[in-house]
């Protein structure tokens, strides 16, 4: 078990050494081995020659084991560098949200609580231990991410003897490299994406689509063939799975009327039922999904049905490969794959719209947006209102999405080395909390917008990892209580630094009118100056927002 | 080379090339290399995993140099030989009556 002691002192740098000199020992060996296969005797005839040459063969065969065992040894020593260099990137991030919340964590994993006078009212107490919490799940994630690549690492080093090389020395990857870096960081996934060669990546993607069609770091247009390849197996699936779900419910309910002394037939019922409800939702988020990635220019970007609380599904407006510009809406409370995943693109087909339109008014219009509706968490919903984990008055959600969302948003980045776009976080309602905590995890983001927000579960804007004075709040629509509420930390609009956006109707630069909002819900409608104010933030048009005022001065209430 | 369906000068070429090739692969052990995973990697199993590969591979290259060390030297001594006995051969049929060495 890797210990955060032992993390700090691992040392990238030095195992980049250590690929370099075996890749340098490896060109050696294959100039050794060209030279002995070309010493030829094939002219020596009878018993003296045939042994010779057996003698000469065996030997060959010795060397090409040795190539081949290095030219193993090399990209698997190069993939734990990319993934060492991530996952030191992360342990630094745990080491900056513990410092910010008056922790630090200590060489066994463990947190020291720096500050423990800062507590001093229950509230403030329970507030500490729900950090806490987070710290360590956060923590434990990465310290298992270490155990995964140090894992993986082992198994390609112990696999490399024995191996074979190609015809002209070829570089075939470890074994492992059909295998997806499951438990790598997006960085250490977009690595190793790009090491394989094109059949090879050809190869994953027509047999093991499930395998890269949600994995962060790979290219977008690859994680929507593979998820879109895996729609119609998902919906058989589903469907049978609905149908024996059903025949269950069918002989469950067959027993006759159920009585108080049949406990146990209740509860069977009440589970056959859930199942039953469950396989309806998954159908549904297919069928919905299915339908929303039939119009032109989509990204499937996240396809999974079963793995969680609730379906999850990531769709795209726009290509995120190529976009200069990409925006990643978070939508909230009650929203589902199901329900929302259809209205959720539309929205973000109507911003990236928009988006292009002021572009091109600005003599920009060859830049591209693209634009993601991301329901890639769990969002409470109105029957999980009483539970305690998944309230919509509970943090739990958004902490455990915020950390999904981040890898997300690290993925679209990672995926485009040496040409990341400018990328723009959206949340909305309970979303706005999501990106919230997903913005102390990621540096990816370059602009934030969060609307209709009760709080990103923050008191000071440094916890983010955004660049100063990039994030801003939409002002609150009249009739939008839940926008002024700061269950979760400091109301956005009282955060020092952050940039408050008009909602109030007005005129657009180019003198189009543009609408005030109403309620809790209408700031991406068209039309609407708030809506204009996200697309521009998301356009990289900061100037062209017409800013609004917070609702009462900044000092007030803290 | 009357009398040998062999080239000397290939077998002493491949005699030679295997030599320098043991030479050079007994100098290009990449299993040393692997040890620097133990400085890099403190604590983890790989720390462990990348030297015992370091002697797998220290004792396949050892193997490897070994084998063309041998392998050089027979088919330096068949090169060799097969010339002194092409001598010897040309010798005798030197000595031979006229009309006999061309039967």
């Amino acid at each position: 078990m890797v210990t955060p002691a032992d993390l700090r002192r691992w040392d990238p740098t030095a195992l980049e050494g250590v690929v370099r000199a075996i890749g340098v020992a490896r060109d050696r060996l294959l100039d050794l081995d060209h030279d002995l296969r070309a010493a030829r005797l094939d002219a020596w005839q009878g018993v003296a020659g045939d042994a010779a040459r057996t003698a000469h063969h065996r030997i060959e065969s010795a060397l090409g084991g040795l190539v081949a065992a290095t030219t193993a040894a090399r990209p698997a020593v190069a993939v734990a560098v990319d993934a060492v260099v991530a996952l030191r990137s992360e342990l630094a991030r745990v080491d900056a949200f513990a410092a910010a919340h008056g922790f630090a964590v200590d060489v066994e994993g463990g947190f020291a609580d720096v500050d423990p006078d800062v507590a001093r009212t229950v509230a403030e107490r329970t507030s500490r231990l729900a950090d806490r919490r987070s710290l360590g799940t956060l923590l434990q994630s990465v310290l298992d991410r270490a155990d995964s690549v140090d894992a993986a690492l082992v198994r390609d080093l112990d696999r490399a003897v024995g191996r074979r090389v190609g015809p002209g020395g070829s570089d075939p990857m470890p074994r492992s490299a059909a295998v997806p870096p499951v438990a790598a960081l997006p960085a250490g996934v977009a690595a190793w994406w790009q090491n394989l060669s094109a059949a090879e990546q050809e190869d994953l993607l027509r047999t093991r689509p499930e395998l890269i069609g949600n994995l962060d770091g790979v290219p977008g247009r690859v994680r929507d063939a593979a998820n879109r390849a895996r729609l119609p197996g998902e919906l058989a699936r589903v469907d049978s799975a609905l149908a024996a779900a059903t025949d269950r419910l069918r002989t469950a309910m067959g027993g006759g009327l159920l009585g108080r002394q049949e406990p146990h037939r209740v509860a069977e019922l009440a589970a056959v039922r859930a199942d039953v409800a469950r396989r309806h939702e998954e159908h549904d988020a297919l069928v919905a999904v299915t339908r929303t990635v039939a119009d032109p220019d989509r990204q499937l970007l996240l396809l999974d049905v079963d793995g969680h609380a609730a379906p999850r599904a990531a769709i795209a407006v726009g290509d995120v490969d190529t976009a200069d510009h990409v925006a990643v809406f978070t939508p909230g409370f009650t929203t589902t794959v199901a329900g929302s995943i259809a209205d959720s693109v539309s929205d973000m087909r109507s911003l990236r719209q928009n988006a292009q339109h002021q572009l091109l008014l600005r003599g920009r219009g060859t830049e591209s947006v693209a634009a993601v509706a991301w329901l890639g968490y769990d969002a409470p919903q109105w029957d999980t209102l009483m539970s305690a984990d998944r309230s919509v008055a509970s943090a739990i959600d958004a902490r455990a999405g915020g950390i999904d969302l981040a890898r997300f948003d690290d993925g679209i980045t990672d995926a485009r080395p040496g040409r990341r776009p400018h990328l723009t976080a959206l949340g909305h309602s309970y979303g706005s909390t999501t990106t919230g905590y997903a913005l102390q995890h990621t540096t990816a983001v370059d602009d934030a917008v969060v609307f209709g927000s009760p709080g990103l579960g923050i008191t000071t804007l440094a916890a983010l990892h955004v660049p100063a004075g990039h994030t801003a709040v939409v002002e609150a629509a009249p009739g939008d209580v839940v926008a002024g509420l700061g269950a979760f930390g400091t109301v956005p609009a009282q955060l020092d630094g952050i940039v408050v956006l008009s909602d109030r109707g007005t005129a657009a630069p180019d003198g189009a009118p543009l609408r005030g909002s109403f309620g809790h819900s209408e700031y991406l409608t068209p039309g609407t100056t708030s809506q204009f104010d996200i697309a521009a933030t998301a356009a990289g048009l900061p100037d062209q927002r017409i800013t609004g005022q917070a609702p009462w001065p900044r000092s007030f209430g803290r | 080379m009357d009398g040998f369906d062999v080239s000397t000068a290939a077998v002493a070429a491949a005699g030679i090339t295997s030599a320098a090739v043991g030479d050079g692969v007994r100098t290009s052990d990449p299993g040393p290399l692997l040890l620097g995973l133990a400085a890099a990697l403190p604590g983890s199993a790989a720390a462990v995993a990348g030297p015992r590969l370091a002697g797998r591979l220290a004792a396949a290259t050892a193997a490897v140099a070994d084998d063309l060390a041998r392998h050089a030297a027979g088919l330096t001594a068949a090169a060799a030989g097969y010339t002194t006995a092409d001598a010897r051969v040309a010798a005798v049929l030197a000595a031979l009556p006229t009309g006999c060495a061309s039967s």
